[in-house]
C-alpha cells in the first residue's frame, strides 16, 4: 500500500490536531480533511482553550493525566517559541476559588500546571464568599487563531481540507482507506452514539483587557478566562440542551455572576454571546472499529466525546489516534501482502 | 489657609488629594491649588509603565519598605470596587528572574502569593537559574492621572499651568504652605546634589497575549538595565534602561537597539509585535526620598515648604504612603499654627 488515504472527519481542535499527528506519525499517508464546519464556526471556537482538565468518570486516570501531559508539554513549547502569538497559545495565572473545600485539594494535574499551591489567606480576601483556592500557571488556546494555526501547518504538509457533511461514513469507503471521526457532537448522529449528549453552554465574549487573570469558580460554572483580544466570560452546563440560541436572561446571569467575582467587569464592553454544545460521554471514545457492510470492509478510528475537556487533552488523544490509524494501516499492509501470495 | 502644590505627576496629584481628603473638613479655609508645567500624559508618571515594584533592597529604609506596604494595601482596597478600572488599577502576576539566587526582597509578604520559580518555569527563560513568582498591581498613570485630576476637581482644587520659578514667588502670592512635588526638577527650586536622573528608554508594543510581566535582572549593571516586558490594558511596555545622570529625553537609537533585541531574546514572539510608540523620562533619583518640612523665613514670616521628591523608579509604588506622610507633616503644621482645633485635654 503505497500512499494510504485516510480521511479526517471534523475540524474543530479534535479533527485538525488528529490530521496534524497523522502526517507526523505515518508520513506516507495522504491525509484530507472533510467537514461541514470550519473554524470560526466549530464548537471550539466557542471554547475559552483553557488548559484545566475535565474528568471523565470511565477514562482510567493515569490515561487522562498522560494525554493533558502531552498537551500541555506541547503547547509549552509553542507558547515559548515565535510563533505563539500567531498559534494564540499563551500563559495565563489565575485563581480556582471553592465556596466549600474540595475533596481533592491535589487533582491529578496540579503537577503538571505551573506553580500549583493553595492560595493564601491574603488572596482569598478577594473572594469573600469562597472559602479555599488554588493557584496555578496555565496555558490557553485561542480559537480562532489556534485553529487556523493548524490549518496553515496541515497545508504546509500537503493535506487537503474540504467542506464537507458527511451523513454516512460509507460514503467515504471507495475514496479512502481509513476514516477517523471527529466529528464530536456530530457523532450522535452519524454512528448513532447515544452515550454522547450535548451539554449546553452559553459564554459571552467581553471587551476588558486589563483582566489578565483568570478566576473559575470550582464547581465549573462560573469563570473569566482572558484571552488575547477578549475575555470569555462563563458560563453554563445544560445537559441534554441542543439549543443553538443565545438565551438573553441567562446572558445576564452569566455577567452578574462573573460580576461578582471580579467586579471591575462592570466597565466590560462589546459583549458578544455565544453558544457551543460540548460533546459529552463518560469516557473519551478513542477507539478503532472495522465497520462491516456485505462483505466489504471500513477502518475507523474514533476519537470523539470530549465533552469539556477537549482543549486540555487534544494533543494526547490525536497522538493516541495516530497511533491507531497506524495500526489500520499495518492491518492494511498485511492482508494486502496476505492477498497477493 | 492657601496650600499650593508643585507638580502635577502622580505625586502632586495624590498628595493633594490626601491633604484634601483629610483636612478640609476641619480647616474650612483650605484653599488647594496644583501649579505644574507638564500634566497628564506629559508628565514622567506617565511614562511608567505603572508595576508596583519596589527596588530589590531596600537599603535599610524600613520607612520607604512601609510606605510601599501602605500603597499596596491602600491600592488592594480600591480592587473591589468598580473605579478600579477608571482608576487603571488591576491585578497582575509576573516573574523576576536572576542569574543567581539571591536573598527574598523587602515586599515578599505585600505583594500576593510571593514563591520561588519551579524548575519547569524556568524552562522558559534560558540564562535565569532563579527568580520569583508573585501577583502585584498595575496602577496605570494614563488613568490613574486623570482620575485624580478629576476627584480634585469635583472637590474644588484649582489647577495652575505654568512654571513655578521660586518658592518665594507663590509665598509672595500669599500662599501659606507650599507642598514641593516637582520631581526631576526640583533642583530648579532649590539646588539638591543628591537628586539625579535615572534616565530611562521604553518602547511600547501591540502584544497582548503577553498576561505576565517579566523583570530580569543583572546585579553587575543594576537595576533597570536589564530587559522587563510589562503589560498594560492596550499596550506592552519594553524596557530595561537606567542611565545614572543622563539629562537627555530624547531616544537613542542604541538604547532601542539594546531594549529590542534583549525583549525578544527574552519573548522570541515579541518579534511580531507591532511598535506603537518610543519614549524617554527622568526617574527623579535620589538616594533616598525627600519627605521633610523646611521652614523659610521671608521676612517676618515663616512660611513652610512641604518636600515630597526624589522617588527614582518607584514612584508609584510608594505614592501614596508619601502622600500619607506629607499630609501629617501639613497637620503639625496646621496645629503649629492653631488652625486645627487643639486635641481633647483631660476633663476636669
Amino acid at each position: 500500500m503505497a500512499s494510504p488515504k485516510v480521511a479526517v472527519v471534523g475540524a474543530g481542535v479534535i479533527g485538525l490536531s488528529t490530521a496534524l499527528c497523522i502526517t507526523e506519525t505515518c508520513p506516507s499517508c495522504s491525509v484530507t480533511v472533510l467537514s461541514d464546519q470550519f473554524s470560526p464556526n466549530t464548537t471550539s471556537d466557542v471554547a475559552a482553550g483553557m488548559l484545566i482538565p475535565h474528568t471523565y468518570p470511565d477514562t482510567a486516570i493515569h490515561r487522562q493525566k498522560q494525554w493533558f501531559k502531552e498537551t500541555f508539554t506541547y503547547l509549552f513549547a509553542i507558547s515559548n517559541s515565535a510563533e505563539a502569538s500567531e498559534a494564540g497559545v499563551h500563559l495565563v495565572s489565575g485563581w480556582q476559588v471553592f465556596k466549600s473545600t474540595p475533596k481533592e485539594e491535589f487533582p491529578f494535574w496540579s503537577d503538571i500546571v505551573l506553580g500549583f499551591r493553595a492560595m493564601s489567606e491574603a488572596e482569598l480576601l478577594k473572594f469573600p464568599q469562597h472559602r479555599f483556592g488554588q493557584a496555578f500557571t496555565t496555558l490557553k488556546c485561542d480559537c480562532p487563531p489556534y485553529l487556523l494555526w493548524l490549518e496553515k501547518r496541515l497545508k504546509a504538509t500537503g493535506t487537503q481540507m474540504y467542506p464537507r457533511k458527511v451523513a454516512d461514513l460509507w460514503e467515504l469507503h471507495s475514496e479512502y482507506d481509513i476514516v477517523v471521526n471527529c466529528t464530536g457532537m456530530g457523532a450522535h448522529q452519524l454512528v448513532g452514539d447515544k452515550q454522547l449528549s450535548p451539554v449546553r453552554g452559553q459564554v459571552l465574549k467581553v471587551h476588558a483587557p486589563w483582566v489578565k487573570q483568570f478566576i473559575r469558580d470550582g464547581d465549573g460554572l462560573t469563570y473569566i478566562y482572558p484571552g488575547i483580544h477578549w475575555v470569555t466570560l462563563g458560563g453554563t452546563r445544560e445537559k441534554g440542551s441542543w439549543s443553538l440560541c443565545p438565551d438573553a436572561g441567562t446572558t445576564r446571569d452569566i455577567f452578574d455572576r462573573c460580576c461578582s467575582l471580579e467586579p471591575s467587569l462592570q466597565g466590560a464592553q462589546d459583549i458578544e454571546v455565544k453558544v457551543g454544545l460540548r460533546p459529552a460521554r463518560q469516557c473519551v471514545r478513542v477507539q478503532r472499529e472495522v465497520l462491516s457492510q456485505g462483505g466489504v470492509k471500513l477502518l475507523v478510528v474514533h476519537n470523539y466525546g470530549h465533552g469539556a475537556g477537549g482543549f486540555s487533552v487534544h494533543r494526547g488523544t490525536a497522538n493516541e489516534a495516530a497511533h491507531l490509524v497506524r495500526e489500520c494501516i499495518s492491518a492494511l499492509q498485511d492482508s494486502s501482502s496476505r492477498a497477493k501470495l | 489657609m492657601r496650600v499650593a502644590v508643585i507638580g502635577a505627576g502622580v505625586i502632586g496629584l495624590s498628595s493633594a488629594l490626601c491633604i484634601h481628603e483629610q483636612f478640609h473638613g476641619l480647616v474650612p479655609s483650605l484653599e488647594l491649588e496644583v501649579y505644574a508645567d507638564r500634566f497628564t500624559p506629559h508628565t514622567t508618571s506617565d511614562g511608567a509603565a505603572g508595576l508596583w515594584q519596589p527596588y530589590l533592597s531596600d537599603h535599610g529604609n524600613l520607612q520607604e519598605t512601609l510606605w510601599n506596604k501602605e500603597t499596596f494595601e491602600y491600592l488592594l482596597g480600591h480592587m473591589h470596587s468598580a473605579a478600579s478600572k477608571e482608576m487603571g488599577l488591576f491585578l497582575i502576576s509576573g516573574y523576576n528572574l536572576f542569574t543567581e539566587p539571591v536573598p527574598d526582597p523587602s515586599w515578599k509578604n505585600i505583594v500576593l502569593g510571593f514563591r520561588n520559580l519551579t524548575p519547569k518555569e524556568l524552562e522558559l527563560f534560558p540564562g535565569y537559574s532563579y527568580g520569583w513568582f508573585n501577583t502585584a498591581l498595575m496602577l496605570e498613570g494614563r488613568s490613574y492621572l486623570p482620575w485624580l485630576t478629576n476627584r480634585l476637581t469635583q472637590r474644588g482644587v484649582k489647577f495652575f499651568h505654568k512654571k513655578v520659578e521660586s518658592f518665594q514667588e507663590l509665598f509672595s502670592q500669599g500662599v501659606d504652605v507650599v507642598l514641593n512635588c516637582s520631581g526631576m526638577r526640583a533642583g530648579d527650586l532649590q539646588p539638591d546634589p543628591e537628586l539625579q536622573p535615572g534616565r530611562g528608554q521604553i518602547i511600547k508594543v501591540l502584544a497582548p497575549w503577553v498576561k505576565h510581566f517579566i523583570i530580569t535582572h543583572d546585579l553587575k549593571s543594576g537595576i533597570y538595565n536589564s530587559p522587563y516586558v510589562i503589560p498594560g490594558s492596550e499596550f506592552t511596555v519594553l524596557g530595561g534602561i537606567y542611565q545614572h545622570g543622563n539629562w537627555s529625553e530624547e531616544s537613542s537609537a542604541k538604547d532601542h537597539k539594546f531594549v529590542w533585541d534583549s525583549c525578544c531574546r527574552l519573548l522570541p514572539a515579541l518579534q511580531n509585535a507591532k511598535i506603537v510608540a518610543e519614549w524617554s523620562g527622568l526617574r527623579p533619583a535620589r538616594s533616598s526620598v525627600r519627605l521633610e518640612r523646611e521652614s523659610i523665613r521671608l521676612g517676618n514670616l515663616q512660611a513652610e515648604v512641604i518636600h515630597n521628591y526624589g522617588h527614582g523608579g518607584f514612584g508609584i509604588t510608594i505614592h501614596w504612603g508619601c502622600a500619607m506622610a506629607a499630609a501629617r507633616l501639613f497637620g503639625s503644621i496646621l496645629q503649629e499654627k492653631k488652625q486645627l482645633p487643639a486635641p481633647p485635654g483631660p476633663r476636669l
